[in-house]
């Protein structure tokens, strides 16, 4: 550290430097500031920083005091706001967040009580008024300050909204300062009355209300599915009707409505949640459908097997039940016993043909066999007649004696 | 011409003119600015000197938007934007509404009056804000 002239005062930090102080700084800090209370305004005067050469300069005048302590005093409290300004404890650190609730409240939060370990304070003001305004309803997590509550009449909207949130802990202070939109933070309550109406052609339509005050100023997304769908289908929709046009009876569906600021009102990213739901269709199939699989799975094949049993059963105890299932192939040869025990194979006997018929079968006439051969082409080969064989010769018949009917009167006989 | 269709006629050319006083047109000045506003390739409408940034558009102060609008929209359309249509369309409506007093909800002020300049984007929210209050407000 470096004193220049009477009672400014420069102290460097570099990247290789040595620690400034050891042990415990806030302690050691926090005795001089008591000791030296006297020194009245001997606060630090035109604090600036400077860096040059790889190093931070902390340039401060004391005022005018020559008293060593006050000015000890003096330069242990800018030591001190440039080592927070360095090193902020994190637990001071919180970021602003407004939430304006169906128009009708606000409540702006930097955090929870495990976060936050510091005294906070807001204030807020909007562009035409220039008096900043500390907020009248804080939210308390136990003894820390962790949210703002706004009524309806300190809320303004389309009007730049400032917010200074100044935490402070042992005696430095820090502000975080945010401006905001408020049109754009609106988040509606879910809608209500959600209704379905049977319409024709098996088409349904679902109704709904707000209780937003301004409900040409809201866009909608209503979410559905049957019990069927594994996934959720989701639409937009800008006016307050949605009609499915083609439901199945048997399938049961579930509608969820939410409702957001469209465009022509604002810039907001806030959904309101999802409302209750509303169902429609038969719950029943779903009974039913339990119902089917134990039939199908359980029912039916035990019933088949109990009968498939029962009928074995009775297929090989009772013979009568199983000669009318399996009948025997007839077997005919006891309506031919007569034919070979009693008549010994005459066919014509068993048949009871007349003996004249009979005789009349057999024929009066012999007939001589005729031998037909094939007679081979010249060229080829030797006829047969040359061969040692000589051809068989035609031996002529007997000339049929007169007067006997021969069915054959032109013999083939004579070659 | 009966009398009674006569005075039909009157008092829709009256009804008509009452609306028309109303006529802000604020679903479709959205419309176009949000088209605008998604439009990456609007450029500046200004000298843009080095190291600086395109901040020449007015902002208008409370009661002297139409004619900040009707001022920015036409610096706009000087330079080669491609969506100088959009762009036309918007300047014509500002300057119908200004020339006769169409929106009731804005003042007609004569003169462009602004504390700051702003980029692009921030005239175009402006638009945006303005409109969407106009709208809300509205019954």
């Amino acid at each position: 550290m470096h004193r220049k002239g009477d009672s400014s005062f420069s102290f460097h930090l570099a990247p290789s430097s040595q620690p400034l102080f050891s042990g415990k700084k806030s302690t050691s800090w926090l005795a001089v500031s008591k000791t030296t209370a006297f020194c009245g305004n001997t606060v630090p005067l035109y604090p600036w920083t400077s860096w040059a050469a790889g190093k931070m300069s902390f340039i401060f005048m004391c005022g005018n005091s020559q008293s060593a302590a006050c000015l000890l005093h003096c330069v242990t409290l800018q030591l001190r706001k440039a080592w927070l300004w360095l090193f902020p404890a994190p637990a001071v650190l919180a970021e602003v967040k407004c939430v304006l609730f169906n128009e009708e409240y606000m409540n702006c939060t930097w955090g929870s009580r495990e976060t936050l370990k510091a005294n906070y304070s807001l204030y807020y003001w909007y562009r035409n008024t220039s008096n900043k305004v500390e907020c009248k309803h804080y939210r308390q997590d136990q003894d820390i300050r962790v949210g703002c509550h706004f009524n309806q009449n300190e809320i303004i909207q389309f009007q730049p909204f400032h917010v200074l949130l100044k935490a402070s802990m042992g005696g430095s202070t820090l502000e975080i300062s945010k401006r905001m939109e408020l049109q754009d933070l609106v988040k509606p309550d879910a809608p209500v009355n959600l209704t379905i109406h049977n319409m024709s052609n098996n088409q349904l339509q679902l109704t709904w209300a707000t209780t937003y005050p301004k409900a040409k100023c809201l866009e909608h997304a209503v979410k559905y599915k049957s019990n069927k769908d594994t996934d959720w289908m989701e639409i937009s929709v800008n006016g307050d009707v949605f009609s499915l046009p083609s439901v199945d009876y048997k399938k049961f569906y579930t509608f969820y409505v939410r409702s957001k600021v469209n465009k022509y009102c604002g810039r907001t990213q806030l959904w309101s949640e999802w409302s209750v739901p509303v169902v429609w269709g038969s719950n029943s199939t779903s009974k039913s459908t339990v119902h089917w699989f134990w039939i199908h799975t359980v029912l039916i094949p035990i019933a088949s097997c109990v009968i498939l049993l029962v009928l074995v059963i009775l297929l090989v105890r009772m013979e009568r039940v199983w000669v009318i299932l399996m009948p025997r192939i007839p077997n005919p040869s006891k309506n031919f016993d007569e034919l070979f025990i009693t008549h010994n194979g005459n066919f014509q006997e068993w048949a009871g043909v007349p003996k004249d018929v009979v005789e009349s079968f057999k024929p009066n006439y012999s007939e001589n066999i005729c031998y037909v051969s094939e007679l081979p082409p010249k060229d080829s080969y030797d006829p047969l007649w040359e061969s040692s064989n000589p051809p068989p010769s035609v031996m002529p018949s007997a000339s049929p004696a007169p007067g006997e009917h021969s069915p054959y009167k032109n013999s083939y006989g004579r070659v | 011409m009966t009398a009674s269709m006569l005075s039909y006629i009157l008092f829709s050319c009256l009804l008509l003119s009452v609306q028309a006083e109303h006529y802000c047109g604020g679903r479709e000045i959205i419309r176009y600015t949000k088209r605008l506003l998604v439009d990456s390739s609007l450029s500046c409408p200004c000298r843009q000197t080095a190291g600086s940034s395109c901040s020449c558009l007015p902002i208008p102060e409370p009661g002297h938007e139409l004619p900040c609008f009707v001022e920015g929209t036409k610096h706009m359309l000087k330079t080669n934007m491609s969506s100088k249509l959009v762009l036309e369309r918007l300047y014509q409506t500002f300057q119908a509404q200004l020339d006769r007093n169409l929106c009731e909800s804005l003042p007609r002020g004569d003169q462009c009056q602004y504390k700051t300049k702003g980029t692009v984007t921030e005239f175009l929210n402006t638009i945006l804000t303005t409109y969407q209050a106009i709208n809300k407000s509205s019954p």
